[in-house]
C-alpha cells in the first residue's frame, strides 16, 4: 500500500490509515537499522535533494541518512533565505530543481506554505521538512512512532503539548496526528500562546500547567525562547519558567509512566528543568534514531505506486 | 460629435430614473434622455436593446506605479483597463510607488493622463508627507491642484495627526479617507486571524484591528464635524459601527470591494497569493454583513480596490507576496453578478453603488445622466456571461483570485466626455480630447 498523494506536505491531509501504514513501515525500517549492514536497495537509482532555505542540522542529516540507507543518491541544496531574496520566483526555482531530475525534493523553509507552493509546480515528490510555524510532518511521525513504541496505543491517550505554539514548528502537526490517531490533546500555555481558533481543532486548553499536565500519558515539549516576534506574548523567560517549566514536581502530576518528548534542542531551565531534561534525554536520543526510520518510511512509501 | 444610444434601459439614480428610452450625447454632455429620439445627420447610433445604459462607474480606489516601477501599472495601462471595465472616472490613491504627497506628483499624474489617458483620473492626495503619518502635506496646494480627497492608504496611527488632518481638510472641503487597520494589531499579519490562519501557519490580522480604527475615526469625525470616508470596510462590527454613526448624523461614508463580499478567508487556502489583500479577506459572517450593508445603504460605494502587481510580486512565498488584487476590469461584472443576479438588488441601487454614490462621496462630476451632465456613460450587457480571464486584462496586473469565475453583466461600451473609449473591447487611441477640457 502506498500513499494517496505524491507529496508529504503535512499531517492534515493524511488519513488515519496512511498514518498507520507509515508507522508500520517505520517499525520495519527500525529493525533494518539494528542490523550490521544498515542499507537496503529500495531506492537505488533515485535521487533525493534537500532544498533548505534555513539551516536545520538535525532534520537535514536525518533525511540524508534515510536516503542513503535506502540506496538513493543524495544532494544538498542550500538556498537563499527566500524566493524574494534572490529575485527568482518560486516557479523558477521549482523548474530549475526539476530539471536536475530529482525524484524527491525535501524542503525546509521558515515560511508557511513554501513546500506547498513548490509542490504544485513539480512532478517529483515534495516532502515538507518544516515550513515555519505551519507543519513539520516528519517530526510528528517521529513523535507518533516513539509514542507507539512505548505505549502501544493512541486511543484515549492523554497528551499535553507545551511550548511557544504560534512559533512551534510541530504543534499544529502534532495536533493533527494525535487527534487522527484518537488521542486527547491539551495545549498548555498562557493565553497569548494559544493560537486563534484552537477550539475548532477539538483540543483542550490549559493556561495553568498543573491543569494541563494532570494525568497526562505523554508530554510534548518544544524549545521556548524570546525573540522580537514573541516579546509581547512571553514577558520574560524567568516568568515563563516559573509558571510553565516542566519540573519534577509538576511531572509528578502526570501519569506514573508518562513519556516526556522534546522535539528539538532543549533550553534547560526554561521549558524543562535540568532534572527532567536528564530524565527525558535517553528518549530524545531514541527519537534521533527513530527519525531516520520514520523518514525512510516516508521516502519508501512515496516512491510506491499511487493508488 | 453626437452619439445616440437607442432602446437601452436607462438607469439614473440621481433622478430616480429607470426606463427604456434613448440617450443622446452631444458636445461632451448628455443632451436628452427620452423615447423616440431621432438621429440627425452625422449622429452615430448605438443599439442598446436589452442592455443597461448607466452613468459610467466612478471607481474610488485604484493604484498605479508610474514612474517608480517599469513592470507595474502605468497611467496608460490603467486607463485602458478602466475603460474596458466600464470606469469613466478612476480615483488614484497614494501608495509607496506614487505617494502623491506633493503637487508635482499630482500634476504629473494629471498631465500624463491628459496625454495618454482614456478615462478621467482624479488623485487622492496623501494626508501626511511620505505616508509616514507624522506631518500634514500641503493640503491646500494639493486640493487646488485637483486632489478630491486625502488619505495615506494606510492608517494614520497618531490620533492627533488624524484630528488635525480632518480639521485642516475641512477648510478645503475634501473628505479624509480612513484606512481602517490599526497597524499595531495588524503587525505581521498576512490574512484574516482565526482558525484558517492557524491551520495555514500564517499570521493573522484580527477583526478588531479594523473596528478599533473605525471607532476612533468616527469619534474624530464627530469631534471635528468633518467627513471621514472609511475605505474599505470589511468586517461585520465595523459595518455596524458605521451604520450607527450614520444614524447619529455623524459625517461618515464608506466603500467596499467585490472581494470582500464574494470571497472569504478560505480563498487563501493552498497559499493562493492572489487572495492576499489588505485588509484581508474575512469570514463568512463578515461577508454576509457587508452584503447586508450594501443592500441597506450603509455602504455608499463599491470600488474595485485595484492593486495591479507583477508576477514577481506574487509568485513567491505567501509571507513575502505583495498585497493586492487587480480588479478594475472585473469588478462591475462581479458586483452585478453578486448583488443583482444573486442578491436581487434593484438596478437603481446597483448603479448608485458603483456610480452615483461614489461620485457624491468624493464630490467628483459624474454619476448622473441628467441633461447637461458630462457624457460619461456605460452600456452594460446584462445578458453577457463570461469567465474572468486575466490573460485578456488590459491592466498589467494579472493578479486576480477570480480566474475562471463566471460573471454576468459586462460593459460593452464606455463613453467618456462623449468620446467612445471602448466598444466591444476595442479601445480608442489616446489621448481622449475630452480630458483636455
Amino acid at each position: 500500500m502506498a500513499l494517496q498523494s505524491k507529496d508529504l506536505l503535512g499531517i492534515q491531509s493524511l488519513s488515519e490509515g496512511e498514518l498507520r501504514v507509515i508507522l508500520d513501515t517505520a517499525a520495519n525500517f527500525a529493525t533494518v537499522a539494528a542490523r550490521p549492514v544498515k542499507k537496503v536497495p529500495a531506492l537505488r537509482g533515485k535521487t533525493v535533494a534537500n532544498l533548505f532555505y534555513e539551516p536545520s542540522t538535525r532534520t537535514r542529516i536525518s533525511f540524508e541518512l534515510a536516503a542513503k540507507r535506502l540506496s538513493a543518491d543524495f544532494i544538498n541544496i542550500t538556498a537563499a533565505t527566500s524566493s524574494a531574496a534572490t529575485g527568482e520566483t518560486l516557479t523558477d526555482t521549482a523548474k530549475t530543481v526539476e530539471a536536475m531530475q530529482v525524484d524527491f525534493l525535501v524542503v525546509r523553509h521558515s515560511m508557511a506554505g513554501a513546500a506547498h507552493q513548490l509542490a504544485r509546480q513539480v512532478q517529483c515528490s515534495v516532502i515538507n521538512a518544516g515550513d515555519g510555524p505551519h507543519e513539520h510532518p516528519t517530526q510528528t511521525l517521529v513523535d507518533l512512532f516513539t509514542i507507539w513504541e512505548h505505549k502501544k496505543r493512541f486511543e484515549g491517550l492523554r497528551v499535553a503539548i507545551l511550548g511557544d505554539h504560534p512559533r512551534s514548528p510541530v504543534t499544529i502537526s502534532n495536533i493533527y496526528g494525535l487527534k487522527k490517531m484518537g488521542a486527547e490533546v491539551t495545549l498548555v500555555g498562557p493565553s497569548t500562546l494559544i493560537p486563534p481558533g484552537i477550539d475548532q481543532f477539538g483540543v483542550g486548553v490549559a493556561t495553568r500547567v498543573e491543569d494541563g499536565i494532570a494525568g497526562a500519558d505523554v508530554i510534548l515539549l518544544s524549545r521556548v525562547e524570546i525573540t522580537d516576534a514573541n516579546r509581547l506574548q512571553i514577558p520574560s523567560l524567568r516568568e515563563y519558567s516559573r509558571f510553565y517549566c516542566l519540573t519534577p514536581r509538576r511531572l509528578a502530576l502526570a501519569a506514573e509512566d508518562a513519556l516526556v518528548l522534546h522535539s528539538g534542542s532543549m533550553n534547560r531551565g526554561v521549558e524543562i528543568s535540568p532534572e527532567v531534561a536528564d530524565y527525558a534525554f535517553p528518549l530524545m536520543v531514541e527519537q534521533v534514531t527513530n527519525g531516520i526510520a520514520a523518514r525512510m518510511a516516508v521516502l519508501y512509501l512515496l516512491a510506491g505506486e499511487r493508488e | 460629435m453626437k452619439l445616440l444610444i437607442k432602446n437601452g434601459r436607462v438607469i439614473d439614480p440621481s433622478r430616480d430614473f429607470d426606463r427604456v428610452c434613448d440617450l443622446l450625447l452631444a458636445d461632451g454632455v448628455v443632451a436628452a434622455s427620452e423615447a423616440g429620439l431621432r438621429a440627425s445627420e452625422g449622429t452615430v447610433v448605438y443599439d442598446a436593446t436589452a442592455k443597461w445604459v448607466m452613468p459610467g462607474a466612478v471607481d474610488l480606489h485604484v493604484h498605479l506605479s508610474e514612474p517608480a516601477r517599469a513592470d507595474r501599472e502605468t497611467v496608460a495601462s490603467l486607463s485602458r483597463a478602466a475603460a474596458a471595465g466600464g470606469v469613466t472616472t478612476a480615483v488614484c490613491r497614494p501608495c509607496a510607488d506614487l505617494p502623491l504627497d506633493n503637487i508635482t506628483l499630482a500634476e504629473f499624474l494629471l498631465s500624463k493622463n491628459r496625454r495618454e489617458g482614456l478615462v478621467r483620473l482624479k488623485p487622492v492626495a496623501a494626508l501626511t508627507r511620505g505616508l509616514e503619518g507624522e506631518t500634514l502635506t500641503d493640503v491646500g496646494d494639493l486640493v487646488t491642484g485637483g486632489a478630491v480627497a486625502l488619505g495615506d492608504d494606510r492608517a494614520v496611527m497618531n490620533s492627533q495627526v488624524m484630528r488635525r488632518g480632518l480639521e485642516y481638510a475641512r477648510s478645503f472641503g475634501v473628505p479624509v479617507i480612513s484606512f481602517p487597520q490599526d497597524e499595531s494589531l495588524a503587525a505581521g499579519g498576512v490574512m484574516n486571524e482565526g482558525f484558517i490562519s492557524t491551520t495555514l501557519g500564517l499570521k493573522g490580522v484580527p477583526w478588531s484591528a479594523e473596528e478599533v480604527m473605525v471607532i476612533r475615526d468616527i469619534i474624530l469625525a464627530r469631534m471635528t464635524r468633518w467627513r471621514v470616508h472609511v475605505s474599505p470596510v470589511t468586517v461585520a462590527g465595523a459595518v455596524e459601527l458605521i451604520r450607527r454613526a450614520k444614524a447619529d448624523g455623524i459625517k461618515v461614508t464608506c466603500d467596499t470591494s467585490p472581494h470582500y463580499f464574494l470571497l472569504t478567508e478560505r480563498a487563501v487556502e493552498g497559499y493562493n497569493t492572489f487572495a492576499k489583500v489588505s485588509p484581508p479577506l474575512r469570514s463568512e459572517r463578515d461577508v454576509a454583513a457587508v452584503k447586508e450593508a450594501l443592500a441597506d445603504g450603509t455602504i455608499d460605494a463599491v470600488a474595485s480596490h485595484h492593486v495591479p502587481l507583477s508576477v514577481v510580486d506574487k509568485d513567491v512565498e505567501f509571507n513575502d507576496a505583495a498585497f493586492g488584487i487587480s480588479g478594475i476590469e472585473s469588478y462591475l461584472a462581479l458586483s452585478y453578478t453578486t448583488l443583482v443576479s444573486g442578491g436581487g438588488m434593484s438596478p437603481r441601487d446597483f448603479v448608485r453603488l458603483v456610480s452615483t454614490g461614489p461620485a457624491e462621496v468624493f464630490g467628483v462630476r459624474g454619476g448622473t445622466l441628467a441633461v447637461g451632465a458630462p457624457a460619461d456613460v456605460v452600456v452594460l450587457d446584462v445578458e453577457k456571461t463570461a469567465h474572468v480571464n486575466a490573460a485578456t486584462f488590459f491592466s498589467r496586473g494579472k493578479n486576480t483570485p477570480f480566474a475562471a469565475f463566471e460573471a454576468r453583466g459586462w460593459p460593452v461600451l464606455t463613453v467618456v466626455g462623449g468620446v467612445v473609449v471602448v466598444k466591444d473591447r476595442r479601445l480608442a487611441a489616446p489621448p481622449n480630447p475630452a480630458l483636455a477640457a
